[in-house]
C-alpha cells in the first residue's frame, strides 16, 4: 500500500548487506510470512483464488466460473492446505468448493435454500469440520457442522438456530485446535452496530455456549472474528475514522491491540492471520489483514510484533477482493490451525 | 573507590573487553536498550535488576527465566540515590542522583559473579537531578538531566572505561510548560530519545535525536486516566533485516492496569499490550528483551505492595515471569537487558 514491492525488495537487500558488513550478524535471517489466501470475485460471476505473502508476494493463482446465478463469497481453508470456497446463489442456496493447494478441484457440495437465509461465512477447524454461519429473518443465525468430508456423498450436518437478538448480527465464525473429547470449539462474533459492542460466543462440541461482551467503543463497530493456530480468537473493528483495530484476546486479563491506519480511500475487507517466522526458530500467528484502495486495488497486510508488511496489488477491472484466510499447514512443526472471516456487511 | 590503580585498570580492560566480544557493548535496559546482536551463539541474555534499600544502598541483580544468576551491592554513596540502569554488554551501570550531581558506578558481571568497573562523579548545576541513563553502540553514555520549571539536558559522555579524564557534551532544551522529561533512551542507529510526559495525563511526547542532528517531536494520546511513564526501543529485525527502531512507551492507568505501545509513526501502525491491573502491583520499569533469533519482548519490573517485585516479559515467544521478594526495606527501581 505504502512501499512498491520492488524498493522493497532493494531495501532488503540494502539492509541485509548492511547487517551483513557492519555487525557481523549474519546469524540472522529475515522475516519471513506464510501465504495467504486471496478470494476475488468479479462482475460476471468469476472467483479468483491466490496465494499471497505480503512479504514475498504473489504465488499461484486460480480462475473459477462463472457459474450462473452464483457469486463467491466466503473462504477458509483446511489443516491440509486446501481452500474453501463459499459460493451463494441469487435463489438463497449455497454451495461448497474445496480446492487443492495446487488449485484442482477436490469437491463441491451444494447446501439447500431455506427461505429468508443466506449463507454468511464459514470456518474449517483443524479437524476438517466444517463450520458454516446463516443470517436469518431479523437477524436470527443458524450455524451448521458438516463433518470432515472432502468426496462421499450424501453430505451429513447438524444445524443450530439462535436468536433473533435485537440489535445484534452474527457476523463471523471461526473454530479453534482446543479439543475436548476429540471435537473443537466454535466461535461466533456478534455485533451490534448501534451499541458499538461486540460478544464473542465460544461455542463447545457439547453446544453449550459461553459469550464475553466487549465494548461499548464509541465509534468503533466489530466486524470480522479469525481464530489462529494459537487458538487465540482475533476481532478487528472499524472506525468510523478508517481507523482498524484488531484485538488478540489472551488470558489472564492480558490482549494485545494493535491499531492501523487510516489510509485515506482503504477499507479493511477481511482478517486472517498468517505465520511470522524470524530465523527459523519460532513461528508464530500474526494478524493480516485484507484491504480493498479507493480503486479496487488491494492490500495484504501484516501485522507483525512491531512492523507493519504489506503487498499491494491491482486495480484490476471488474474484479474486487471479498475474502482472506490461512494457507495451512504453516511451515513449522506446531499445531494445526483454521480461520475464517466474512462479514455481513460485506455482501 | 577503594579500588587501587592497577586492580581498576585490568578491571577496566576486562570491562571493555567483555563489552567487545560479548555483546559488541550496545546500550540497553529500562531505557532502551540494544541487546540486539547478543552473545555469537544467537541466545538471548538476561536482565539486571537494580534494587534500593531505606539506607541508600543499592543491588544490582543479573537475572533470567531460571532464576537469579548472581548479586551485587553498591553503595550508599553519601546523599546519593540509585535512579537508574543501563548495560554495556555485561557490564551494569547504576546512575545515582543527588541536586546538582550524578554518579554513575559500572559492575562488571562476569557469570553472575560481579566486580567494579568504575564509577565516576559528574557535577552539574544546582537545581539539576540526574533521571534517566542509557549507552548507545558507541558506549556514549547519554545521561538525562531534570532541571528548574522541568527543562531537561542531555549529557553524552564519551565512551569511558574508568581512567583518563571523562569527557562529555551537554545540550538543554526547555523548560515546557505542563512538561516533563521522564527517560531517556537510544537505538542501534545512534538515535537519542526522550520520553515527555504532560501532567495533565494522557499525553506523550517522543523526541527523536539523530546522532549529530536535532529533535524532532511526535504528540502520542491517550485516554483519560493515563500517564507516559517508561521508554524503551525495539530493535527486532524488520523483513528487510533493518532494525525497527521504534519507541516503547509504558503507559499506566489510575487503576492499575499497563499498556504497552509499540509504535511505527510511517505506517500509522501501533501495537498496545494490555496488562492488569494486578492488585497490589505497580509497573516500575521497561525493557526490551532480544528473544535470540529476532525479536525483542518488552520485560516490565513490578513491584508490588508486599515488598516483592517480579519480572513479566510478555509476548508469545517469550513469555516468562519471575518473582522475588519481599526483602525488607529494599524495592526494585530498574530494569535492564544485557
Amino acid at each position: 500500500m505504502k512501499i512498491d514491492p520492488l524498493v522493497k525488495s532493494l531495501l532488503a537487500a540494502v539492509g541485509l548487506a548492511f547487517c551483513l558488513i557492519a555487525s557481523g550478524c549474519s546469524e540472522y535471517a529475515t522475516i519471513s510470512l506464510s501465504d495467504d489466501y486471496v478470494l476475488w470475485g468479479n462482475t460476471s460471476g468469476q472467483a479468483a483464488l491466490w496465494q499471497v505473502s505480503a512479504s514475498s508476494g504473489v504465488g499461484s493463482q486460480a480462475v473459477i466460473g462463472p457459474y450462473s446465478g452464483w457469486t463467491p463469497v466466503a473462504l477458509s481453508s483446511d489443516s491440509a492446505g486446501d481452500a474453501y470456497i463459499l459460493w451463494n446463489n441469487s435463489n438463497g442456496a449455497a454451495s461448497i468448493w474445496c480446492e487443492s493447494s495446487s488449485f484442482s478441484t477436490l469437491f463441491t457440495e451444494g447446501l439447500p435454500a431455506t427461505k429468508g437465509w443466506t449463507a454468511n461465512s464459514l470456518a474449517v477447524g483443524p479437524d476438517d469440520t466444517i463450520h458454516l454461519l446463516w443470517n436469518g429473518p431479523s437477524n436470527a443465525a443458524s450455524i451448521w457442522n458438516i463433518p470432515p468430508w472432502k468426496a462421499a456423498s450424501p453430505i451429513s450436518y447438524t444445524t443450530k438456530s439462535y436468536g433473533p437478538y435485537a440489535g445484534w448480527q452474527a457476523v463471523g465464525i471461526g473454530a479453534d485446535g482446543t479439543a475436548t473429547n476429540g471435537a473443537y470449539n466454535t466461535y461466533v462474533l456478534w455485533s451490534n452496530p448501534s451499541a458499538c459492542e461486540a460478544n464473542l460466543w465460544t461455542i463447545s462440541s457439547g453446544g453449550s455456549v459461553s459469550s464475553k461482551i466487549y465494548g461499548p467503543n464509541t465509534g468503533w463497530q466489530a466486524k470480522y472474528l479469525a481464530v489462529g493456530s494459537d487458538n487465540l480468537a482475533r476481532m478487528l473493528w472499524a472506525n468510523t475514522s478508517g481507523q482498524v483495530d484488531i484485538w488478540t484476546l489472551v488470558n489472564n486479563g492480558f490482549f494485545t491491540s494493535q491499531s492501523l491506519g487510516p489510509y485515506p480511500g482503504w477499507v479493511a475487507d477481511g482478517l486472517t492471520y498468517c505465520y511470522q517466522s524470524d530465523n527459523g526458530t519460532n513461528s508464530f500467528d500474526c494478524p493480516s489483514v485484507l484491504w480493498n484502495g479507493p480503486s479496487n486495488e488491494c492490500s495484504l497486510g501484516v501485522a507483525t510484533l512491531g512492523e507493519y508488511v504489506d503487498l499491494a496489488f491491482g486495480p484490476y477491472s471488474g474484479w474486487k477482493t471479498i475474502a482472506v484466510a490461512a494457507d495451512n499447514p504453516k511451515p513449522s512443526s506446531t499445531s494445526t490451525s483454521s480461520s475464517s472471516k466474512r462479514g455481513a456487511s460485506e455482501k | 573507590m577503594k579500588i587501587d590503580l592497577l586492580v581498576k585498570l585490568l578491571l577496566a580492560v576486562a570491562a571493555l573487553a567483555a563489552c567487545l566480544v560479548v555483546s559488541g557493548c550496545y546500550g540497553s535496559g529500562g531505557y532502551g536498550g540494544y541487546g540486539g546482536y547478543t552473545g555469537l551463539d544467537g541466545m538471548s541474555g538476561g536482565d539486571f535488576v537494580l534494587w534500593a534499600n531505606t539506607s541508600g544502598q543499592a543491588a544490582v541483580w543479573d537475572v533470567d527465566s531460571s532464576g537469579v544468576l548472581g548479586t551485587a551491592t553498591a553503595g550508599p554513596y553519601s546523599g546519593y540515590t540509585p535512579v537508574g540502569l543501563s548495560s554495556c554488554g555485561t557490564n551494569a551501570f547504576i546512575l545515582w542522583s543527588k541536586n546538582g550531581s550524578a554518579l554513575i558506578t559500572s559492575l562488571l558481571d562476569s557469570g553472575g559473579t560481579f566486580s567494579q568497573s568504575f564509577n565516576e562523579t559528574l557535577s552539574g548545576a544546582s537545581g539539576w537531578t540526574p533521571a534517566s541513563i542509557a549507552i548507545d553502540g558507541s558506549e556514549n553514555i547519554d545521561l538525562l538531566w531534570s532541571g528548574p520549571g522541568n527543562s531537561a539536558a542531555i549529557w553524552t559522555v564519551a565512551p569511558y572505561s574508568g581512567s583518563g579524564k571523562v569527557s562529555y557534551t551537554t545540550k538543554s532544551y526547555g523548560p515546557f510548560a505542563g512538561w516533563q522529561a521522564e527517560q531517556i533512551a537510544v537505538d542501534s542507529n545512534g538515535a537519542t530519545y526522550i520520553l515527555w510526559s504532560n501532567s495533565g495525563g494522557s499525553q506523550a511526547s517522543i523526541w527523536t535525536i539523530p546522532s549529530g542532528g536535532s529533535p524532532s517531536s511526535q504528540l502520542y494520546n491517550q485516554s483519560a486516566g493515563w500517564q507516559a511513564k517508561y521508554l524503551a526501543v525495539d530493535n527486532a529485525l524488520t523483513t528487510s533485516g533493518s532494525p525497527l527502531s521504534e519507541p516503547v512507551i509504558l503507559w499506566t492507568n489510575k487503576n492499575g492496569q499497563v499498556d504497552i505501545q509499540t509504535i511505527d509513526g510511517a505506517d500509522k501502525y501501533l501495537t498496545s499490550e494490555f496488562l492488569g491491573p494486578y492488585t497490589g502491583w505497580t509497573a516500575a520499569g521497561l525493557t526490551m528483551n532480544y528473544d535470540g533469533s529476532g525479536l525483542y519482548c518488552p520485560g516490565v519490573l513490578w513491584n508490588g505492595s508486599s515488598g516483592a517485585s517480579s519480572i513479566w516479559v510478555i509476548r508469545p515467544v517469550c513469555l516468562s515471569t519471575i518473582a522475588y521478594g519481599p526483602y525488607a526495606g529494599w524495592h526494585a527501581v530498574a530494569v535492564a537487558s544485557y
